[in-house]
């Protein structure tokens, strides 16, 4: 029923979705509701959380492309952006979205790769980070790599 | 002389960081080939261990298993990988290596020195934005349909071009550009 009135743009991003997978990035629409996505994100490599596997949901509003899709963690996750909930801190998610921007350029440019690597404004107190990592580390699914702390 | 490659370069990977280490593509693709089989196997032991989470709602439902990182993830050299890969023209990812080459550099001096500034993360935009654009250069960012008789291409002054009806219904809510966010004045000329 909603299916039926689905923009053109959505299906032509679904389908590039499913035919062209980004490295480290699986998403897929759910069979009721063609506008909510399952995603699941490994974590980046040479950050504290690689060997992760973060599940995710994605959401298209009506105003899509219009309005920014709406992305959530599902596994819990410690980050100075994702909040308890796993709601985003991210602006191109809020006020400076843009329609040139699509699903497959939120999760693996903004979400993958820029919030991920958010960590480096700790650059300057990594082993501060760290230690607030090994303390939440209940809620990893994932040991550190050993070699970060030699940075 | 492919398998040495990879098999040499995983152990390194696993026992020491390697920052900005970006691989050639004919390189990547040997290594996404061969990793397949070890990633799936990895990821679905992982997953069985997902599936005791109380926190993922009914309506989850897990996608198939991620596509491994075939890359040290270097910000912009990543990228250009990704965009490499998806271009059909040469030359224009050899224009975009050439663009981002400098970009390299810069982020290696700035992840040894100050937090990200604000015209860095401008620049990363801009040039994301523009990438998004080689992509689909004969649609229209917005809608990605093309342009024909009945709905025509409009440009701006900042040389960007859309569906009319697609960019009114965008100025309703901000007076930026989509692509460049500059404020979006019309070609004259062309209307």
């Amino acid at each position: 029923m909603a299916n039926s009135n689905l923009p053109r743009r959505i299906i032509k991003e679904t389908q590039r979705l499913l035919s062209e997978p980004a490295p480290g990035i699986s998403a897929s629409p759910s069979e009721d509701n063609m506008r909510y996505f399952n995603v699941m994100i490994l974590g980046p490599t040479q950050s504290p959380y690689e060997g992760g596997v973060f599940k995710l949901e994605l959401f298209l509003p009506e105003e899509y492309p219009m309005a920014a899709p709406k992305v959530r963690f599902l596994t819990k996750i410690y980050h100075p952006n994702i909040d308890k909930l796993g709601r985003i801190c991210l602006d191109i998610l809020k006020d400076k979205w843009s329609p040139a921007l699509g699903i497959r350029t939120v999760l693996l440019r903004y979400i993958c790769l820029s919030s991920f690597t958010l960590v480096d404004v700790y650059l300057k107190r990594p082993i501060h980070f760290l230690k607030k990592c090994s303390k939440h580390q209940s809620a990893f699914q994932y040991q550190p790599v050993h070699g970060f702390y030699k940075m | 002389m492919g398998g040495c490659c990879c098999s040499a370069r995983k152990p390194h990977l696993h026992g020491t960081p390697v920052y900005y280490y970006c691989p050639p593509t004919l390189e990547e693709h040997e290594s996404l080939t061969s990793n397949d089989g070890t990633a799936t196997s990895l990821t679905t032991g992982l997953l069985v261990g997902l599936n005791l989470e109380t926190s993922t709602p009914d309506t989850y439902h897990p996608p198939p298993a991620p596509l491994p990182y075939d890359m040290v993830l270097g910000g912009p050299a990543s990228t250009d990988s990704e965009s490499g890969r998806e271009t059909v023209s040469g030359s224009s990812f050899e224009t975009l290596i050439t663009c981002k080459d400098p970009e390299e550099s810069d982020c290696k001096i700035k992840a040894n020195s100050a937090p990200i500034s604000p015209s860095k993360a401008g620049l990363s935009k801009s040039k994301e934005f523009h990438a998004l654009v080689t992509e689909e250069e004969d649609g229209c960012p917005i809608c990605l349909e093309e342009y024909d008789v009945e709905n025509p291409k409009t440009l701006t002054k900042c040389e960007h071009h859309f569906h009319l009806s697609c960019i009114l219904e965008w100025m309703e809510r901000s007076d930026s550009c989509p692509i460049c966010d500059q404020e979006m004045i019309f070609d004259q000329t062309l209307n």
